[in-house]
């Protein structure tokens, strides 16, 4: 069976992966209707944005990630500052990184489903006289959901997976902030190989059953 | 009552209308990518114009001068597109029922039953949108749109999409519904016969612009509506006055100056005129009046002129003062020797007159 620290690893991914995804469903979906559904002058600025930690490296994110939150930094020394928060290191950064960088898989597939909404159905709507918050409601997200739980599928995937922003950010420390990935690289690093299996095992059930459900909501549309 | 006067322009295409509605029921008349659908867009607010203004009843839809704009959800205006556009998600009851009004908006509310009713869409109440025939998705289409009460009706090609037989079969519901409520409609079509059925006053819309208006069996009969005559394959367009209509011979007389030109029977009287299309192939060109054949329809008439188009010959007629067309061969113009000022004699089927107007 599992021990403790594995165990530890284990949970903590989870956990931070859900409240991650808490966190930026959201807002993950006002920026995907905003891509799908409208145009204005730097649409294409706003997508690179996003997308960007998609292509960066991630550690080159965590780097950026480090510098916004250090207690020196523009964010990080606000919050100490204001409330005495000291993010860097801490479960909190684990969080932060692992959602800037699921964020882009998360929108990509929002902005995907809700594009495949036809306009003239919200138009209709929009004549029938509802406003745009009500013809998201009632029409947008109803007939894109299913595009939409995949998307937060595959970004809840992600996040299990983050290593390079994870480690910059948050660092490796058992029990605090050393997610599944970390736990797996430092169980490889001091020999303790059948901890790693176990936990490698593991990551490759829970990757292949969250895209399996993914890829069978896409095609049941 | 609406006050149509903006540009819209559309890539290489612009529309440009300055004219004031003011019939129950107004058809737009042409042939795709005329504007049609822009002008329908921009009434209901899905688009915004360029510039200029729209006016309802006297409240400002749009204006660039005063820097208005009403969005659609506030216009009120119930749409009826050409595939309906039904929520696939929510049942026939559920869409109907979506845009009507929260707060209940006085004498002005549309009871849903009588909707209903006149669509006879009661068995279809708890089906879904993929569930229906195209003829049914197409009545519950209006039945959203009257759901809502709107103050005016925009329908845009509500029956192209629908084969023949049941375009018959939805244009009495058209019909019922410009009876039973006191809605405005604006009617967007390139079909003759749905504007003869339905409309008060036409608009005839080529290229972004309105190249005539006026009352539908009058405008179809003039000269400006051969460009859409010509599109949906028809070169000529008469209204004549019924003279005789004979049930019993089949029979339907009408009055093309002194002469007669016989139709199928239709429930029609004396006096009243009816809108007829002839192509210009189906009138046989004869030098010589007595010939024995069953064709009913031997007109007198002189040639005015002749065009050559791709290689067919295209004749200008002078039938008792109605201009005709009629086509016919480089080979028989000259076999015949049809020039400018010959009298020679017109032969058509009775089969071969479509009567645009029924009941």
């Amino acid at each position: 069976m599992l021990t403790a620290a594995e165990v530890s690893a284990l949970v903590l991914s989870i956990k931070a992966a859900l409240l991650s995804l808490l966190f930026i469903l959201p807002l993950g979906l006002l920026i995907g209707w905003i891509l799908a559904k409208f145009s204005f002058p730097g649409k294409s600025l706003l997508n690179t944005v996003v997308m960007l930690p998609m292509v960066l490296p991630p550690v080159v994110s965590g780097f950026f990630l480090l510098i916004l939150l250090s207690k020196r930094g523009p964010i990080g020394g606000l919050l100490f500052r204001l409330f005495g928060l000291e993010i860097v290191f801490s479960w909190l950064a684990v969080v932060l990184a692992i959602s800037v960088l699921s964020f882009p898989l998360l929108v990509r597939g929002i902005v995907t489903a809700m594009e495949s909404v036809d306009t003239q159905l919200e138009n209709a709507a929009r004549t029938l006289g509802a406003s745009p918050l009500k013809v998201f409601f009632t029409v947008t997200l109803p007939l894109s959901y299913r595009g939409i739980i995949g998307g937060a599928i595959m970004g809840f995937s992600r996040s299990l997976g983050e290593f390079g922003a994870t480690m910059m950010v948050a660092g490796n420390i058992p029990g605090k902030t050393q997610t599944l990935p970390l736990a797996i690289y430092n169980f490889v690093q001091i020999g303790q190989d059948l901890s790693a299996y176990r936990l490698v095992f593991l990551s490759t059930l829970i990757a292949f059953g969250t895209l399996w459900i993914a890829e069978r909501l896409y095609i049941k549309k | 009552m609406l006050k149509l006067s903006f540009r819209k322009r559309l890539g290489n295409f612009q529309l440009e209308i300055d004219h004031t509605i003011t019939e129950k029921v107004t058809a737009f008349l042409g042939p795709s990518g005329s504007g049609k659908s822009t002008l329908l867009n921009c009434v209901s607010g899905i688009l915004n114009p360029d510039d200029g203004e729209l006016l309802f009843s006297g409240q400002t839809l749009y204006s660039s001068q005063q820097k208005r704009c009403l969005p659609p959800e506030k216009r009120r205006f119930g749409y009826v597109f050409q595939e309906g556009y039904l929520f696939p998600h929510l049942t026939v009851r559920q869409n109907i029922s979506y845009g009507r009004p929260r707060s209940p908006n006085g004498n002005n509310q549309i009871d849903s039953n009588t909707i209903i009713d006149i669509l006879e869409i009661g068995e279809l109440l708890d089906r879904y949108p993929n569930q229906l025939s195209g003829g049914q998705r197409q009545r519950v289409a209006i039945a959203r749109a009257l759901g809502m009460s709107p103050r005016l009706l925009l329908m845009d090609e509500p029956l192209t999409s629908l084969d023949a037989g049941l375009k018959n079969r939805i244009l009495p519901y058209l019909y019922h519904i410009k009876q039973a409520f006191d809605i405005p409609l604006l009617y967007v079509t390139h079909s003759i016969s749905e504007v003869m059925a339905l409309a008060d006053e036409a608009f005839l819309l080529s290229d972004g612009q309105i190249t005539a208006r006026g009352e539908p069996h009058e405008l179809l009969a003039s000269p400006s509506a051969l460009p859409v005559a010509q599109m949906t394959g028809v070169e000529n367009i008469l209204a004549l006055p019924v003279v005789v209509a004979s049930e019993e011979r089949g029979v339907t007389e009408l009055a093309l100056g002194e002469q007669r030109l016989m139709v199928s029977y239709t429930e029609t009287e004396p006096g009243a005129t009816m809108p007829i299309a002839i192509r210009a192939r189906d009138i046989i060109v004869a030098m010589d009046p007595d010939l024995r054949m069953s064709a009913r329809n031997i007109l007198r008439g002189t040639i005015r002129g002749a065009a050559v188009q791709a290689g067919r010959v295209m004749l200008s007629v002078d039938i008792e003062g109605h201009l005709l067309s009629v086509e016919v061969t480089g080979d028989a113009r000259e076999q015949l020797g049809l020039a400018e000022g010959t009298v020679c004699y017109f032969i058509i089927k009775a089969s071969a007159i479509n009567l645009l107007w029924e009941g």
